[in-house]
C-alpha cells in the first residue's frame, strides 16, 4: 500500500518550524499574570511545604517542552510518506530440501527422502496465501528448484519431483545460500528437510546472517546402520600395466562389529575377493597388493557376510581407473649432484638423464628439467626446477647472501610443500630470491625468500635459493620427496596415482580441438554431448560408476564414487541443534499483517497527547 | 432627631448633614438590616447583663468609693476624716481606711486598616467594622468609654473617647470612613496606640494577622501595656479563589512583594491548612497568657458572632 505524504525533508523542515513554534509559546508562557493576594508569606510557606519533588521543580519545564516536541515530531513522522512495500507483509520462506545422498536411504519401504517429501507437502498445503517459498536443494551445493512464489500447486510438484543425488552434502554453503536468498525479505524464515546426519551438523560454524532468522527442521530417518567404502585407490606398477596395488578405505558406521568381503573386479571378471572385519564406528584401510587387472578399470564391491545389506547403496560400490602409466622423462642439468640424482631415481616412474650445462634441450625428448646452479643455454621451454640459481639469473634474480639460516616459515597448504616438514633444515649458505609480481614465495628465512613459484616464459618454474648440498637438506626423507612433488606439480598431475571424481563435480578432459561431439558411455547408458570447438571441456558425471568418454575414435576412462565419510554415517543428529537452537518441526506461520508506519506514529502521538493533557491539568507538566 | 431615624437614615447610605470622611463611592459595610440587629444585640446584652462591657466595674485604684477595700497608716497631708478611730484604738496608731474606687470601663475596638484586610469582595475590614460598629454599640449601652482606633502603618486614626448612646453614629461614621491601605506593623501601631492612650482598659483587636512580623508581638505589647487585650482574628478561606489557578505572580497587596508560583488546587488545600495553622497559633498564644480569642469567617454576620462570643463568655444569649 502506498499512501501519499510529505517527503521526508518537507517534514524536517515542518518539524523544525513546529519546534521553533513550541519553544516560542514556551517562552511566552514563562511571561506569567500578576495576582494580588492579601498576604504572599501565606503562599509561600505553602509553596515551600508542598509534597511535589524539589528536582522535579527544577526539570518539569523542560519535561513538558520536550513532550510537546515528541508529539510534533510523531505527527511530522506520521506525515512523512509512507514507503510501505506492498511485500513488506509477506512472509518468506527458505525450503532447503537435502538430496545427499543419505537421503537415499530405504528405511522401511521408502527412502528419507520420501518421507520428508510427504511431511513437506503436508506443511506447505497448510501454509496460507501470505508466505512466498522459495525452493531449493541442499547437497554439496544450492540449486533452486523453485523460484518465490505462492502457487503451492507448483510448489508441490516441484517437491514431489525431487530425488536424491548421489553427492556428500555441504551445509555450511548451502546455509549461507539460504542467508543469501533471504537477505532483505520481510519476515524471513528458514525451512530445513533433512536427516541431519551427525556427521554433517556436529561441528558446523554458525551462518551470522541466520542469527535472527527462525530455523525449523522436518528431520527424516532413524537408521545408523551402514558399511561403505569411503576410498578407493590404485597405483600401477611402473611398466607392468596391467598391475596394481590397491588401497581400499572401509568405514562401519553401526554400533556393532561386522564381517565384511570386498570383491575386485576388472572388466565384469571377478579378480580378487577380500575378507574384513571392522569394528563398531571404525574406519579401516586395507591393502591390496599384486593385482592383476583386465582391463584399466576396476570396480570393488562390498558385502556384509553377517547380515543384510544396509539400506545405503551408494558406498558399497567403488570404481577406480588406472592412469597410463608411463615414465616422465626429466632433464638434469647440472655439473654433477648425487644428491639429485638420487631424489629423481627414487620414483620408479622418474627417468632421468644428465645433460651437460652447455647443451641445449630438446623439449620433445623431456618432459621437465632440474637447473642445478645453472641457467638453460637457450630459452626455456619446458617446466623447471631452478636450484641455486646463479647470480646473474635471467629468471631468478638475487637479493643479499645468506648464511647459516633456514626455514622460518613456509606456506605448508601448499600443495608443493604439503606433508612436509622443513622447519629444521639448516642452510650453510645461500641466496635471498628476489619476485617478480607474479611469483609467489613459498619459504621464507626471516622475510627474506628461499623457495619460490612463478611462470617463466609460460612455463612454471620453482626456484631453491641455496645449494641443497650446502645444507642438511639431502640428508633428510622429505628431500626426495620434495624434488618429486615438484615435478609433479609441474608436470600437473600425479603420474602413477588414480584420480576419480564425485558425481556432480566436473573433471577436465583434454578434448582434441577438431572434436565437436562426445559420446559418454556411463551407468545411465551411452549418451551424447556436443563441444566447444578448441576450449577445455568438464565433465560433470551425475551418477557414482565408470564412464567411458569418447572423443571420434579415442576413449577415455574416468570413474565417480561418492566417498564421504561423513555422508557415510547415516546416523541422524536428534536433536538437532544449529546455533545453540533446537530445531522443530514447523508450524504454519501466522500471518504478518502489518499496519503502515503512521498508525504507530499517530497512536503514539496521542498517547503522548494524552500524558501531556492529563500532567497539564494536574500541574505536573506546566 | 431621635438615635434610630437618624441611624436609620445612615445606614441608608445618604449623606449625613454634619461634616464626614463618607463619601458617596463608599459601599455600605453595614447592610440594612444592621440597626435590626443591633437592637436585637442590645436587647440580649441587657437581659445576660454581660460583665464583659459592663461600665461599673471595680476597679484597682483606691480611691473615694464606697466600699472598704483596706488599711494603711496615716501620712501627713491625709485626710483625718479617713481616720479609723477604732482601729487607732486597737492598734494604737493611727490607721486610714482605704475605699475602692469605681470607674467607667474603657473599651478600644483596633482595627486594622491594612491592605491585606481590604483584599478581595468580601473585604474582612467590613466585617471588622461591622463587629467593631456592634460592639461599640453594646458598650455604648452599657456607658462604657467607647474608642475607636484604626491601626495603620503611619498614624493611627482616633476615634474620640466618646460615652453615651447617642455618639454611636459619630462612631458609625467613623468606622464607615475608614479604608484599606498601607501595610500590616501590629507592634508599631500597637505601641503608639499605647502611647496616645494611658488610661487602661479593654482593647479588642480586629485583625487577619497577617503580620510579616508576627502577630504575637503587637498583641503581647497589648498586654505589656496593662490593657486587656482581645484578639478577634478575621479569616476569608475563599481567597483562593477559582481563578487563581496556573502559572501566576502572587503579588503582596501591602508590600508589593512578587513570589512566582503554580498555584494548583493542592497548594490551595497547603494554603488553607496554613491559614487554620495560624489561627491555631493565635489561639494558643492567647489561651497561654488569658487572652481572649474569637476567630470568625468574614462572611459570617456580625450578630452571630457577637452573640457566640458571649456565649464563649459563659452567657446565655437566648
Amino acid at each position: 500500500m502506498s499512501s501519499t505524504g510529505l517527503s521526508l525533508v518537507a517534514a524536517a523542515s515542518l518539524c523544525i518550524l513546529l519546534f521553533a513554534a513550541i519553544w516560542l509559546l514556551y517562552r511566552l508562557r514563562d511571561h506569567r499574570r500578576r495576582v494580588v493576594v492579601a498576604f504572599v508569606g501565606l503562599w509561600r510557606a505553602a509553596a515551600r511545604g508542598s509534597p511535589t519533588l524539589l528536582w522535579y521543580e527544577r526539570v518539569r519545564r523542560a519535561v513538558s517542552l520536550g513532550v510537546q516536541w515528541l508529539i510534533a515530531g510523531l505527527l511530522c513522522a506520521a506525515l512523512v510518506r509512507d514507503d510501505h512495500e506492498p511485500g513488506a507483509d509477506v512472509a518468506h520462506l527458505v525450503v532447503l530440501v537435502d538430496t545427499s545422498a543419505s537421503m537415499g536411504t530405504v528405511e522401511g519401504s521408502e527412502t528419507r527422502l520420501l518421507t520428508a517429501q510427504r511431511r513437506l507437502v503436508e506443511f506447505l498445503t497448510e501454509l496460507d496465501d501470505s508466505t512466498e517459498v522459495l525452493l531449493a536443494t541442499a547437497d554439496s551445493r544450492v540449486l533452486p528448484r523453485m523460484p518465490w512464489s505462492h502457487d503451492r500447486t507448483a510448489l508441490v510438484d516441484a517437491v514431489r519431483a525431487l530425488s536424491p543425488r548421489e553427492t556428500p552434502s555441504n551445509w555450511r554453503d548451502c546455509l549461507a545460500t539460504a542467508a543469501t536468498y533471504l537477505d532483505g525479505r520481510s519476515h524471513p524464515r528458514l525451512l530445513l528437510v533433512t536427516d541431519a546426519t551427525a556427521a554433517d551438523w556436529a561441528a558446523l560454524e554458525p551462518e551470522p546472517r541466520l542469527a535472527r532468522v527462525p530455523i525449523d527442521a522436518i528431520v527424516a530417518g532413524a537408521s545408523r546402520y551402514n558399511l561403505g567404502i569411503v576410498g578407493f585407490s590404485a597405483r600401477a606398477r611402473p611398466g607392468q600395466h596391467r598391475t596394481a596395488d590397491l588401497v581400499i578405505t572401509l568405514q562401519n558406521a553401526d554400533d556393532r562389529p561386522h564381517e565384511v568381503a570386498i570383491d575386485f573386479s576388472s572388466n565384469a571378471q571377478l579378480v580378487r575377493t577380500t575378507d574384513a572385519t571392522l569394528a563398531a564406528h571404525q574406519t579401516k584401510r586395507i591393502h591390496v597388493p599384486m593385482l592383476g587387472l583386465a582391463t584399466h578399470a576396476l570396480d570393488a564391491t562390498l558385502r556384509v557376510l553377517d547380515g543384510a545389506r544396509d539400506g545405503f547403496p551408494s558406498d558399497d560400490v567403488a570404481f577406480v581407473v588406472l592412469p597410463e602409466v608411463g615414465k616422465r622423462r626429466v632433464a638434469i642439468v647440472s655439473p654433477g649432484n648425487l644428491y639429485l640424482e638420487a631424489a629423481v631415481l627414487s620414483d620408479g616412474l622418474m627417468e632421468p638423464r644428465l645433460v651437460a650445462p652447455e647443451s641445449p634441450l630438446d623439449p620433445s625428448d623431456f618432459d621437465a628439467a632440474i637447473f642445478d646452479a645453472v641457467e638453460p643455454a637457450g630459452p626455456l621451454t619446458l617446466p623447471a626446477l631452478f636450484i641455486a640459481p646463479p647470480p646473474q639469473s635471467r629468471y631468478f634474480r638475487q637479493g643479499a647472501e645468506l648464511k647459516q639460516v633456514g626455514f622460518d616459515r613456509w606456506k605448508r597448504d601448499n600443495s608443493l610443500l604439503k606433508g612436509l616438514d622443513l622447519y629444521d633444515v639448516q642452510i650453510d649458505r645461500g641466496r635471498q630470491l628476489l619476485l617478480t609480481s607474479d611469483d609467489q614465495g613459498l619459504g621464507y628465512s626471516g622475510n627474506r625468500v628461499i623457495l619460490a613459484y612463478g611462470t617463466r616464459e609460460q612455463w612454471p618454474v620453482v626456484a631453491l635459493g641455496f645449494e641443497p648440498s650446502h645444507s642438511d637438506f639431502v640428508l633428510r626423507p622429505c628431500w626426495p620427496l620434495f624434488v618429486r612433488r615438484i615435478l609433479e606439480q609441474l608436470l600437473g598431475r600425479s603420474v602413477a596415482e588414480t584420480r576419480t571424481t564425485r558425481p556432480f563435480e566436473g573433471v577436465t578432459l583434454p578434448a582434441p580441438a577438431h572434436s565437436l561431439l562426445a559420446t559418454i558411455h556411463g551407468p545411465d547408458g551411452a549418451v551424447r554431448q556436443p563441444l566447444a570447438a578448441g576450449k577445455p571441456w568438464t565433465f560433470v558425471p551425475r551418477r557414482t560408476g565408470l564412464y567411458q568418454i569418447s572423443f571420434e575414435q579415442q576413449p577415455i576412462l574416468t570413474a565417480a564414487n561418492l566417498f564421504s565419510t561423513s555422508e557415510s554415517r547415516i546416523a541422524p543428529l536428534r536433536p538437532l541443534v544449529y546455533d545453540g537452537r533446537e530445531l522443530r518441526p514447523p508450524q504454519p506461520p501466522r500471518r504478518h499483517a502489518s499496519r503502515p508506519r503512521y498508525a504507530y506514529l499517530a497512536a503514539a502521538a496521542l498517547f503522548w497527547l494524552l500524558c501531556e493533557w492529563i500532567t497539564f491539568h494536574r500541574r505536573w507538566t506546566v | 432627631m431621635a438615635l434610630g431615624s437618624r441611624l436609620a437614615k445612615l445606614l441608608s447610605g445618604r449623606q449625613p448633614a454634619q461634616p464626614s470622611r463618607l463619601t458617596s463611592d463608599d459601599p455600605n459595610p453595614f447592610g440594612p438590616d444592621f440597626e435590626r440587629k443591633l437592637e436585637m444585640l442590645a436587647m440580649l446584652s441587657r437581659r445576660v447583663n454581660s460583665p464583659l462591657f459592663r461600665a461599673e466595674r471595680r476597679g484597682k485604684r483606691r480611691g473615694s468609693g464606697v466600699e472598704f477595700a483596706d488599711y494603711r497608716d496615716y501620712a501627713t497631708g491625709d485626710d483625718f476624716r479617713f481616720i479609723d478611730p477604732n482601729a487607732a484604738m486597737r492598734f494604737d496608731r493611727l490607721l486610714v481606711r482605704l475605699y475602692e474606687e469605681e470607674e467607667d470601663q474603657s473599651l478600644y475596638l483596633l482595627v486594622d486598616t491594612s491592605q491585606s484586610m481590604g483584599h478581595c469582595a468580601c473585604r474582612k475590614l467590613d466585617c471588622a467594622k461591622r463587629l467593631a460598629a456592634g460592639l461599640a454599640y453594646l458598650g455604648l449601652l452599657d456607658l462604657s468609654r467607647v474608642t475607636v482606633v484604626a491601626l495603620r502603618d503611619g498614624r493611627n486614626l482616633n476615634h474620640p473617647t466618646t460615652r453615651g448612646r447617642g455618639q454611636f453614629l459619630s462612631i458609625l461614621r467613623f468606622l464607615r470612613g475608614l479604608e484599606a491601605t498601607g501595610t500590616t506593623q501590629l507592634e508599631f501601631a500597637i505601641r503608639r496606640f499605647a502611647r496616645e492612650h494611658r488610661r487602661r482598659g479593654i482593647a479588642v483587636l480586629f485583625s487577619d494577622l497577617f503580620d510579616p512580623d508576627g502577630f504575637e508581638r503587637g498583641v503581647d505589647a497589648l498586654r505589656y501595656e496593662r490593657f486587656e487585650p482581645h484578639l478577634v482574628h478575621i479569616t476569608d478561606d475563599r481567597e483562593p479563589r477559582l481563578d487563581l489557578t496556573g502559572d501566576v505572580v502572587l503579588v503582596d497587596s501591602e508590600t508589593g512583594h512578587e513570589a512566582p508560583a503554580t498555584v494548583t488546587s493542592a497548594l490551595c488545600e497547603r494554603w488553607q491548612v496554613l491559614q487554620a495553622e495560624l489561627a491555631e497559633r493565635a489561639w494558643r498564644h492567647c489561651r497561654t497568657r488569658g487572652l481572649g480569642y474569637y476567630r470568625t469567617e468574614v462572611s459570617c454576620d456580625f450578630d452571630q458572632t457577637i452573640r457566640a462570643w458571649l456565649g464563649q463568655q459563659g452567657l446565655r444569649t437566648t
